[in-house]
Parts: structure tokens; sequence; C-alpha cells
């Protein structure tokens, strides 16, 4: 005997909550997979290279700013353009590497204090920077690049 | 028709997901912690350094002012990091309660 709407072709067999169980298996695989979408992007192998040589390459430009830095012009512009590079390809992964972007940016800007404030300070100053400076600033450039490639490392 | 216990699936599904989540919570929670720590150490050993430097006249002002407000740049660095490895580990949770609900499912179907 029917009962009620939409139950005209189930009938009360001890059947009819095996096939209720089944859509809610499958509406709860539904579910999960539709709320499934990633939070990260995935590790990459690219953006890792980017940043251990990058930190290589800064840290050596860094140890040469007991110079003026019209001595390694060319170098610092190099530095500058990869740095940008890096922080465009991450910018390119969209959305769910907002983070990652957010690093590169803070630590390649120059309105901040770090490697992009640095290069803008060694510029702007026109002369070598003290010993003592330069080891501080090597410190957080080193903690810097450490902190990008750690989120990188812990992404699935 | 062979039944369905959906019980049992529940239970099943309860279980996995409060081992997925405790593991993955407790790895986080530890982790940040010790991290948190070791920051907060090196900023000051770092802080202490600058400072006597500044007195002795090794470093000027400018640069001293520099070296804090990096220190501060490094602080927000760090935070990101938190907030990149706990988005990766919501992923894991994620894909860890996905693997339950499967695995349950396919052992009491």
């Amino acid at each position: 005997m029917p009962v009620g709407r939409g139950c005209d072709k189930i009938s009360r067999s001890p059947n009819s909550h095996v096939f209720s169980l089944r859509r809610t298996l499958i509406g709860l695989f539904l579910m999960i997979l539709v709320a499934g979408c990633a939070t990260v992007a995935p590790k990459d192998p690219v953006s890792l290279q980017n940043a251990i040589g990058l930190k290589a390459e800064s840290l050596a430009l860094l140890g040469k700013a007991i110079d003026p830095p019209d001595a390694h012009a060319p170098e610092i512009q190099g530095l500058r353009q990869k740095l940008q590079a890096a922080v465009a390809y991450e910018k390119s992964k969209g959305d769910v590497n907002s983070i990652s972007v957010e690093q590169w940016d803070l630590l390649s800007n120059p309105n901040e204090n770090l490697l992009g404030g640095f290069l803008r300070k060694w510029e702007a100053d026109g002369k070598g920077q003290s010993p003592a400076f330069i080891d501080g600033v090597k410190k957080l450039v080193t903690k810097a690049f450490d902190q990008i490639i750690k989120v990188e490392n812990e992404k699935p | 028709m062979a039944t369905f216990n959906f019980d049992q699936f529940l239970e099943a599904v309860r279980a996995g997901v409060v081992d997925v989540a405790k593991t993955e919570a407790l790895d986080f929670w530890q982790d940040a912690k010790s991290d948190g720590e070791a920051f907060l150490e090196s900023t000051k050993k770092d802080l202490l350094v600058w400072t006597q430097q500044l007195a002795d006249g090794l470093l000027s002002t400018d640069e001293f002012e520099f070296l804090v407000k990096g220190q501060k740049d490094l602080a927000t660095m760090e935070a990101l990091t938190r907030a990149g490895v706990g988005a990766a580990k919501i992923d894991a949770v994620r894909t860890g309660v996905m693997n339950v609900v499967l695995t349950a499912a396919l052992t009491k179907l």
C-alpha cells in the first residue's frame, strides 16, 4: 500500500530502509567531495627550488653590502627581478596560495624591512653598510626564507 | 539482499574521525607551541644583541630601527606560516575523514 507522496513505487518492505540508506550514503559522499576543495596549493618543487636558490643568492649579495651599491648594481637589479618573478609565480596559483604570496611579498617589498627594504636602503644610502647591520639583516632574511620553505614543505 | 548496518557505520566513522582529528590537531598544536617558543627566544636574543650594538655604536639609530621593524615583519611571516601549516592540516584532516568514511562504508556494505 502506498505511503504518501513520492512513495508510490516504494512499498513498506523490509528493504526500503536499505534503499533510503543508500541514498543517504551517496548524499554524504557527494557532500564530502563537494566540500573537499583544497584550502592550499599542492607542494611545488619549483617553488621550493626558487626559495632555496634565492636564499643562497640573497645571502651572498648581502655579504657584499659592505661595498657601495654601485659596485653591485647588476646583481641588485638581477635579484630584484628574480624576487618579482617568484612573487608572480606564486600568484599564478590562485587564491589557494595566498599565504605563500603574502610571505614572498613581505620578503621582497621595498617598503617593508626585510630583503626588499634592505636593497632599497642600501641603494638610497649610496654607501656600504656596517658589518653589524649586515649581520642583523642576514639573520632576518635567513629566517624569512626558512618560513617560506617551511610553508611549502608542509603543503600536501 | 545484504543489509547495511548504519549504526555500526556511524560508530566506525565517529571513531575514525576522532582519531584523525586528534592526530592532526595534536601534531599542529605541538609544532605551533614549540615553534612559537623558539621564535620568541630567538627574537629576545637578537633584540638584546642589537640593543647592545646600538649602545656600543656598532649600529646607528636608523639601522637599529630597521632591524626592529624587520623583526616585526618576521613575526608576521611566522604568523603566516602558522596559518599556512594550519590550512595544510585542514586538508590532511579532510582527506583523512574521506578515507575513514569510504573505508567504513565499504567494510559495512
